[in-house]
């Protein structure tokens, strides 16, 4: 909402800065947006009187004038066909930066001394000719600035009015809480009107079908109008509030809607059969062809204004093409109505329009006001339109829509509520400046507060509280730092897992990345094929009309970021949720999802191969889940898409649900991104180490025996298990640890055979084992590898 | 014996020790000094023979000289091996060593993680809830009906399937699923990714995440809803920022609120930053519209309860004087390295 000060002054004698008003407004809750100064950009353009004007003697087309703006004559040379002496014209000093972004200098041309410019409508970017300069007409008073001839030397306070406060979308309503905030008297308007002629229920009637859509319809007749174009005056402070003029009786009844908050809206009554307004819900496919000239396609969950044989409005949202005041209207049938602010926004919603109209009926408007927004603007269009308005308000009413709100409140419940005590005389006084009456109520202690009428959104204690609290001071409410109540239960196990995950991924070296979640139907799903989306109804468009079914493609567009501004060794990591649809739910999971490229360190200079390679993967998969204290989980050979098949591996639980995948990105896959080295991913489900996980350890005791180390050289077949041979190792009592020492393949053994050193750490817990002990272990475990694995002792 | 000059004994030894150039040159040294034969070892036998008055300082004297020498042989030794592999022609200081790769937290998961240990601090438990949420917990149990004007406030992502649910434009629906299942007080922060479908631009996103916070009991007033925003506004931007707190509107709360903190570009004198009015905004909140409780069965007369929502976005921008929402999500490491 734009509130021109100059407007507000009708109202309010409010004589502080705009600047003063703008904080006073949002302290209050009626956030300023902006201060607008439109004749700003007219500084130093002044009304000036052409004296004399001739030929330059050196340029045919220069004419040499002196021009004054109340003082000395000033000399300007000017380069207008159009110039002439006695021409009233805007004219900027040396000095000024016009509107276009010239800067006037003083200037010699051609010898004679210029000491500023005659204006065109191009230089003052008021219009597209720059054939000749502007000639104001006659009466325009030399020396006033061009701005406040135009009527625009104004201050306008911009207002980022909240859909509670309907009330606020008027310059009266914003006067109303000035006048509350700064305790200053308030003017109403004038609401006489002088009636002449037959009574206008003789021409006009109203008849409301649907009251629970219209609980009022206020309408007034006014004959022999004459259509014309506004007077500058009132252009200008539609123009303010960001209204473009139309017509007289179209701009008079937004001027009044602009001031009262109550739209309306004229119909010629030629068009109106047999004066009859109706107001009724829609037929189902009846047409109406609105204002801007779309034919609309109604059904019963619109209302409309009617006459006997059709639609004329879509009620309070807008108007018939056919209905509307034309050059050669000459009798107007005014509407002032109370909409039911939800049926103005099913209509609002329908039609796809946000009007001026609309966005007060939806928040609400004053049902008390329509007959005397009707006297208002009747009167301005007798004033300016030469019209008589016919005797008597023409109505029909719900009786129930006029009457009077109230809420009990009790005064010690408002100030526990807000932590403050205001005392009660200052309490009432606030209420009432804004409007509301305070009686006593029923029971000590209790007020009845009576709601105003425009303020819809208040029907509560609360309310009540909040526009005390508001005109009091939110900063004088106080700021209770103290702590209260009862401790908290913690964190839960999944939020320590999320962090205990995140902490350890830091440490190996991932960065964190936090990607869209909204993806196009073409995203790859490498991790969960054949999975169904969560699909949006609107979405923004192709690129973003899913929920992501997997981190993956995300952190590989992250990866893909980076690589192409040559950041290529890289780890990454996210932890986020997916979505994929189950039956008609849609399920939700959490997931961490890594991947990693380029160098195994930051900083290498010594290795032949120092990238990433399969063996990072694994190992860094184990020692996360190590760092998280849970089992690496089951590996079985991966067969999807979107891992290399040597490489690929899912993780599984005891049921053989997959719980996680590692590997390398297809090459195919790899390419499609821009990536020529191998890519290694990883990712699993939150939920499948959520159990176990920090449950509290029992402290075992240390060893009290010394253990032992032993190595094994073994040659094995090429594709015995290592890992599975570790954890075989393991299981036999007395092998505390089995670690892979050495691996390699090579001349001195054959080509279809690996050899392998493990070094085994044994240790039993209740003696010192002797050199014979471990020559027995020794020999059992080479007899289960050679069983087992086809393993034999190296040499 | 009492002729000995212990310094210059001691003088001599320190300086075969010290100027030993390899192990086999300390070893000799130590067979000199305090082998079995050594010249210490030999003195410290002596001691018996000596006058009973002068016994106890030779004694003294003497161990702490062999300790000072044994130490010195050790720490010599100790270096002679570990420069080994360094000491020739090749030893280079400056050299690069093998680095590890340094991770780090997005900024938003470190801003998250502020927000949530000031609340926790104050007694908060943190709440989570669906991404996908239905129009009853998302609007209608906040006071939000259909057609009704706030509805506005928000642009809503609707789903084609599952038909008709939304994806929530604010973590507010746990508001009401965790008063559902549990009976005052409740005091809870909700942090999630929230959904609106804005322009994307250099600051809104489609995506982005929020933190809500809730605390609903006997008591519980709007001065300590400022109270607990001031807390948290003086951690995240400091014990020196101003505070305003200014009336504002959800149809969740009323009263309603905004908190602004004093610009810290300009000090409070207006600049871009600000939009010229010297403060700026960073969270909604107020009083828990009494409304709500009849949707969650309670006692509007018995408990009062505040509620306050931010952008996690917002916070980190401010924080850290990020200009571009779309960084966040575009992750580079050039961007994510500097936090
Ligand atoms: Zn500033």
């Amino acid at each position: 909402m734009r509130l021109p000060l100059s407007w507000l002054r009708d109202f309010v004698p409010y004589e502080g800065s705009a600047e003063d008003l703008a904080v006073s407004l949002t302290v209050a809750g009626l956030e300023v947006e902006e201060i607008v100064r439109p004749g700003e950009i007219f500084k130093g353009v002044t009304v000036a009187e052409v004296l004399e004007a001739g030929r330059h003697p050196d340029a045919d087309r220069l004419s040499v004038c002196s021009v004054t703006i109340g003082g000395e004559p000033i000399p300007v040379v000017c380069g207008a066909p159009n110039v002439a002496a006695g021409q009233k014209v805007p004219f900027a000093e040396v000095g000024t930066l016009l509107p276009n972004g010239m800067r006037l200098k003083k200037a010699k041309i051609r010898g004679e001394v210029s000491m500023g410019m005659i204006c065109s409508e191009v230089e003052l970017e008021i219009g597209d000719d720059a054939a000749g300069i502007v000639v104001l007409p006659e009466e325009a008073a030399v020396g006033t600035s061009f701005a406040e001839y135009l009527g625009i030397d104004d201050e306008i306070i911009e207002i980022d009015v909240t859909p509670n406060r309907p009330d606020a979308l008027s310059i009266y309503g914003l006067a109303r809480e000035t006048a509350a905030l700064f305790q200053l008297p308030l003017e109403p308007p004038d609401f006489s009107v002088n009636e002449s002629g037959p009574a206008a229920s003789e021409t006009i009637s109203v008849a409301i079908e649907d009251f629970e859509g219209c609980p009022r319809y206020s309408a007034r007749l006014i004959r022999n109008v004459r259509i014309d174009s506004s007077p500058p005056w009132l252009a200008g402070r539609l123009r303010a509030v960001g209204l473009r003029p139309i017509n007289l009786i179209v701009d008079i009844t937004n001027y009044t809607m602009m001031e009262l908050g109550q739209p309306q809206h004229a119909f010629d009554l030629r068009q109106v059969a047999g004066g009859s307004i109706i107001v009724r819900r829609a037929r189902e496919g009846e047409a109406l062809r609105t204002l801007d000239e779309k034919v609309q396609t109604l059904d019963p969950e619109l209302l409309v204004i009617a006459d006997p044989d059709r639609a004329l409005a879509v009620a309070g949202v807008m108007g018939g093409f056919d209905s509307e005041i034309s050059g050669d209207t000459t009798d107007v049938l005014l509407e002032s109505a109370h909409f039911n602010p939800i049926r103005v926004s099913i209509g609002g919603g329908r039609l796809d329009l946000i009007t001026e109209s609309g966005k007060r009926f939806e928040r609400g408007t004053d049902p008390t006001i329509t007959g005397r927004a009707a006297d208002r603007t009747a009167r301005l269009i007798a004033d300016m339109a030469g019209g008589e308005v016919a005797a008597g308000l023409v109505e029909q009413v719900a009786p129930e829509a006029l009457e009077q709100r109230a809420v009990s409140v009790r005064k010690t419940w408002v100030d526990s509520l807000l932590g403050a005590s205001i005392p009660d005389d200052e309490a009432t006084g606030i209420l009432e400046r804004l409007g509301f009456e305070v009686n006593d109520g029923a029971q000590a202690g209790e007020w009845q507060v009576t709601i105003p009428p425009w303020r819809p959104d208040a029907d509560g204690p609360a309310h009540v509280a909040e526009e005390l609290a508001r005109v009091w001071g939110y900063d004088n409410l106080g700021s209770d730092t103290r702590l209260s109540g009862e401790a908290a239960a913690g964190p839960t196990l999944r939020q320590k897992l999320r962090v205990d995950i995140r902490n350890a991924m830091v440490h190996f070296g991932f960065y964190e990345v936090i990607t869209d979640s909204l993806v196009g139907r073409d995203a790859a799903h490498p991790f969960l094929p054949g999975s169904e989306p969560v699909v949006l109804a609107n979405p923004r468009g192709e690129e973003s009309s899913e929920l992501r079914r997997d981190l993956l493609p995300g952190v590989l567009r992250a990866l893909a970021h980076n690589h192409r501004h040559q950041m290529t060794d890289v780890r990454i990591f996210e932890i986020g949720m997916v979505h994929r649809l189950e039956g008609d739910k849609a399920l939700e999971q959490e997931w961490i999802v890594g991947a990693l490229h380029g160098s195994r360190l930051a900083e290498i200079w010594d290795e032949s191969s120092p990238g990433t390679d399969w063996f990072d993967l694994t190992g860094l998969m184990a020692a996360h889940y190590r760092a998280l204290r849970i089992d690496t989980p089951r590996a079985l050979p991966y067969n999807g898409a979107a891992l290399d098949a040597s490489t690929g591996i899912r993780y599984v639980d005891d049921d053989e649900n997959e719980t996680g995948l590692a590997g390398r990105l297809t090459i195919g896959f790899a390419e499609a991104l821009g990536f020529t080295k191998p890519v290694w991913v990883f990712g699993f489900r939150l939920d499948s180490i959520e159990t176990g996980h920090r449950s509290v350890r029992r402290y075992q005791g240390l060893p009290r025996f010394p253990a032992a180390e032993r190595d094994l050289s073994l040659i094995l077949p090429l594709e015995a298990p290592v890992g599975t041979i570790i954890d075989r190792l393991k299981t036999e009592k007395r092998v505390e640890d089995v670690r892979l020492v050495e691996r390699y393949t090579g001349d001195q053994i054959p080509a279809d055979r690996k050899g392998v050193l493990l070094s085994l750490r044994l240790r039993d817990i209740g003696n010192t084992m002797s050199d014979s002990d471990l020559e027995d272990i020794l020999k059992k475990l080479v007899k289960i590898l050679e069983n087992e694995f086809g393993a034999r002792l190296r040499g | 014996m009492s002729s000995i000059d212990y310094e210059a004994l001691a003088a001599e030894a320190r300086q075969m020790f010290e100027s030993a150039a390899d192990e086999h040159e300390l070893e000799s040294a130590r067979v000199a000094w305090i082998g079995r034969k050594g010249r210490i070892t030999l003195l410290l036998r002596q001691i018996p023979d000596l006058p009973a008055d002068e016994r106890p300082i030779a004694g003294g004297t003497l161990n702490a000289l062999k300790g000072e020498l044994a130490a010195c042989l050790e720490e010599r030794l100790r270096n002679l091996s570990a420069d080994e592999s360094e000491t020739g022609a090749d030893f280079d200081i400056t050299h690069p060593g093998r680095t590890p790769f340094i991770g780090r937290l997005h900024p938003l998961t470190t801003t998250l993680n502020e927000i949530i240990d000031v609340f926790r601090e104050m007694g908060f438990d943190v709440a989570e809830g669906p991404e996908v949420e239905s129009e009853y917990y998302n609007f209608e149990a906040l006071n939000i009906p259909e057609h009704h004007p706030a509805r506005g406030m928000w642009d809503t992502f609707w789903t084609e399937s599952p038909p008709g649910m939304v994806l929530r434009t604010h973590t507010s629906p746990v508001q009401i699923r965790t008063m559902e299942h549990q009976e005052p007080p409740v005091r809870i922060i909700v942090p999630g990714r929230c959904y609106r479908s804005d322009t994307p631009d250099s600051t809104h996103s489609p995506v982005f995440h929020q933190v809500e916070g809730l605390y609903v009991d006997e008591g519980v007033s709007m001065a300590m809803l400022r109270g607990a925003l001031d807390t948290f506004a003086h951690r995240l931007f400091g014990e020196e920022v101003p505070t305003r707190f200014r009336p504002s509107y959800f149809p969740f709360t009323e009263p309603s609120a905004e908190l602004d903190i004093g610009c810290f570009q300009c000090s409070g004198k207006g600049c871009r930053l600000c939009k010229g009015t010297g403060w700026i905004e960073i969270l909604g909140a107020g009083m828990v519209n009494p409304d709500l409780y009849g949707f969650v069965g309670y006692d509007p007369e018995k408990v009062t309860g505040y509620a306050f929502g931010m952008g996690v976005e917002r916070i980190a921008m401010l924080r850290y004087g990020i200009d571009d929402i779309r960084l966040f999500y575009e992750n580079d490491l050039r961007f994510l390295e500097q936090f």
